[in-house]
């Protein structure tokens, strides 16, 4: 009876250790379209109102949930102290401190750490376009994934049924 | 006399040109401007005279640090101030003018925008309340403002003395009830808003709109905030000059200022022609030379007759 119930208990932990890494992927998965938005958020307050990017940065985090809230904050009285760095380092060194707790699949944050070097231009249509070019590489990223996923999640659960019940037989 | 928000200009220095700066221990309330160039030591300005900042072993100012000044003026954003940098400027928090030389990016025959920015000139607006309780006078007849042409070189005070004639004629005096004033303020420079918030005094009836252009900005106080009294700095089109002139047929005072050493250059200008011949300002207010900032050469009638 012991050795049943040892059994069972071992098979639905690696059940649930495989459906955590499921829902590791589908968190990915989602804050990747949570980035998608909020990029566009920014795009469309540079496009609309010109504003300054230390603004369009406050204003945006107050309207978006944690991490990003604080990272856009942080950006901007970073900006607004003007102690030195240029808006690449500031921007990227805020991604790599504030968005490293986030899901975001890291590929995904190296690239948007690249992403601030090319803003704050003296053409705002170029700094527009950048971001526009950024949302459409979120979005085939997104697609990417979006095809993978549902394999990649019953592989996750399948692997995780199958490793605990391989545990179970070996400790049995 | 007192320099608005100093830090905001401190601010937009490079660290090391910060530090050397207030390591002179200037009369901020005295400075008028602060000049870099590449290769050369800082330059302060007093009452006209200058004043070279650290010593010179301690070498000039490098094209990054210019770089760094301009990036710190613009927010890290030189594409919201696409227009000002068009005409070579812009305008910092505290209505502080940040002018700038370098290379042009002609489109056509339009100047597109700078680049290779060698050199910068900090002016350092000023706001001094009462500096225009002498003028006020001849400016009002019969509790009515009187349409006014405020004639002076560049920084001989022209905008100094016509924030506080705005604040007054706003506010009300002696002479005058409080009267609503509309406030076209391209430049930022009379207002010096920030975030559309004006941070000098310009009286509790005063409407800015900020970073408009002026005849744009001019049609639209008249059409929409129904002024008793419009005000801009730097006439300088003939748009600009039309408009005001449609204002004046709406039936509200204007207060303008113009470049130019006296009444009479300004009357040799096509452009300005029919302000004379139609009589359309009451009052010429000339201001002295940059050598005397502020101080007032004479006010002239529409005849060109000295009434001060």
């Amino acid at each position: 009876m012991l050795k049943i119930t040892g059994s069972m208990v071992t098979i639905a932990a690696a059940a649930l250790l495989g459906a955590c890494a499921a829902g590791e992927l589908e968190a990915a998965y989602q804050e990747l379209i949570y980035l998608q938005k909020l990029i566009g958020m920014i795009q469309g307050e540079v496009r609309y109102a010109r504003s300054v990017l230390s603004q369009v940065f406050r204003k945006t985090g107050e309207h978006v949930k944690p991490p990003y809230d604080v990272w856009l904050k942080q950006m901007s009285i970073r900006m607004e102290s003007r102690k030195g760095g240029s808006l690449g380092d500031i921007w990227r060194e805020s991604v790599n401190l504030y968005l490293r707790a986030s899901k975001l699949p890291r590929g995904e944050l190296q690239r948007l750490g690249e992403l601030g070097v090319l803003l704050g231009g003296a053409d705002a249509d170029l700094g527009i376009g950048i971001l526009g070019g950024y949302q459409e590489e979120l979005a085939g990223t997104i697609e990417d994934m979006h095809r993978e996923i549902q394999n990649k999640k019953k592989l996750c659960r399948c692997l995780g049924i199958s490793g605990g019940i391989l545990i179970a037989v070996l400790l049995v | 006399m007192r320099a608005k928000g100093i830090e905001s200009v401190l601010n937009i220095l490079p660290v090391r040109l910060r530090n050397s700066i207030l390591g002179e221990q200037p009369d901020f309330g005295k400075l008028q401007e602060i000049r870099l160039r590449a290769g050369q030591p800082v330059t302060l300005k007093y009452d006209g005279r200058e004043r070279i900042v650290g010593r010179p072993s301690c070498g000039g100012i490098t094209m990054e640090e210019i770089q760094e000044t301009v990036q710190y003026a613009a927010d890290y954003s030189l594409y919201a101030y696409e227009q000002e940098m068009r005409q070579g400027y812009l305008t910092v928090e505290g209505g502080h003018r940040v002018g700038m030389a370098g290379q042009v990016i002609l489109d056509g025959r339009q100047i597109r925008n700078l680049r290779y920015i060698s050199s910068i000139n900090i002016r350092i607006a000023h706001e001094i309340h009462g500096c225009a309780d002498g003028a006020l006078p001849f400016l009002i007849q019969a509790g009515d403002v009187l349409n006014t042409l405020i004639i002076a070189p560049p920084g001989c005070g022209k905008t100094t003395l016509l924030r506080d004639i705005i604040r007054r004629i706003s506010n009300g005096s002696e002479y005058l009830d409080g009267k609503n004033v509309g406030v076209v303020d391209e430049r930022s420079e009379i207002g010096g808003s920030y975030m559309g918030v004006p941070q000098n005094d310009l009286g509790s009836r005063t409407d800015v709109l900020d970073a408009c252009p002026k005849a744009e900005g001019m049609m639209m106080m008249v059409r929409s905030m129904g002024p008793q009294v419009i005000a801009v700095d730097e006439l300088g089109s003939m748009e600009e000059v039309q408009i005001l002139k449609y204002a004046m047929c709406c039936g509200c005072r204007t207060l303008a200022t113009v470049h130019g050493a006296s009444w009479q250059e300004i009357r040799g200008k096509p452009m300005f022609q029919d302000f004379f011949i139609q009589k359309m300002f009451q009052r010429y207010l000339v201001l002295c030379d940059v050598k005397h900032p502020g101080l007032i050469e004479g006010i002239y009638d529409e005849q060109g007759e000295k009434v001060c």
